[in-house]
């Protein structure tokens, strides 16, 4: 580089271009509101949910298309009630244990008969 | 003779007597569940007595199954004590639990075509119970 390119350098502090002299074309637009108006969804999860309310902000969207991946059966609900089939562990042994009710049924039998004949 | 029968069979009415029998119902239950290793026994009794369900349970023995009016009776009992909060969902959930399993085991202790049925198909009574149950789970 010569020493002479240096000396025609105009000052920072100027401006390039007197502001007459700005083309039209670099005005900055004033910018447009995000949500201009009730048609607006996201762009990117607009497809995930095509028959959502168009009013649907873009969070509420994102939720929902989060628990269409949840199995239809399990959303917002607890296990299921466990009722017990006791054949599993309920073997010999466990059943001669069980003699002490089965001696009450014949009391009992005795007793309901007793009361039913009353009524 | 047990002493709860005894004093059952000198009560003044059925649905006293049964108070009586269900204590004696539970105490062997509880006695059963020790002898055959289950650590959860005396849980169960007190589950079934703490709603009331021991009562059912004498009856049903004493009559051979369990009686479907009988369980709807129980049923709506169950329910106003629900509604006037003198007990609570997980108590019925557990004493209808412990009713179901104590049925099981002593119609199993018993064997087929004797003195206590209770099936676990095509049996009116226990699938009310159950749906009942499965009402109050959440």
């Amino acid at each position: 580089m010569k020493s002479t390119d240096v000396t025609f350098r105009a000052p920072k502090t100027e401006p390039l271009l007197p502001a007459e002299q700005i083309p039209a074309t670099q005005v900055v637009p004033t910018p447009k509101p995000v949500v201009e108006s009730t048609q607006t969804v996201a762009g990117g999860l607009a497809h995930h949910a095509p028959s959502l309310d168009q009013q649907t902000t873009p969070n509420v969207v994102s939720l929902l298309v989060d628990q269409k991946t949840e199995a239809p059966h399990r959303r917002g609900r607890t296990a299921a009630l466990r009722v017990k089939d006791v054949k599993s562990d309920f073997g010999v042994a466990q059943r001669k244990s069980f003699k002490p009710v089965v001696d009450l049924i014949s009391p009992l039998h005795e007793l309901i008969a007793q009361f039913k004949g009353k009524v | 003779m047990n002493p709860h029968i005894e004093q059952a069979r000198s009560a003044a009415s059925l649905d006293e007597a049964l108070v009586f029998a269900g204590q004696a119902v539970v105490d062997a239950l509880s006695e059963a569940m020790k002898a055959a290793g289950y650590t959860k026994g005396p849980d169960a009794g007190q589950a079934l007595q703490k709603v009331g369900l021991d009562r059912l349970l004498a009856r049903s023995l004493g009559e051979g199954q369990v009686d479907h009016r009988a369980a709807r009776t129980e049923i709506d009992r169950l329910m106003k004590a629900l509604s006037a909060r003198t007990t609570t969902a997980n108590d019925i959930k557990a004493g209808i639990l412990a009713f179901d399993e104590a049925a099981q085991r002593i119609a199993l202790s018993i064997g087929r075509g004797t003195a206590f049925k209770y099936p676990l198909a095509t049996n009116r009574a226990r699938d009310s119970l159950l749906t009942f149950a499965r009402s109050l789970h959440r």
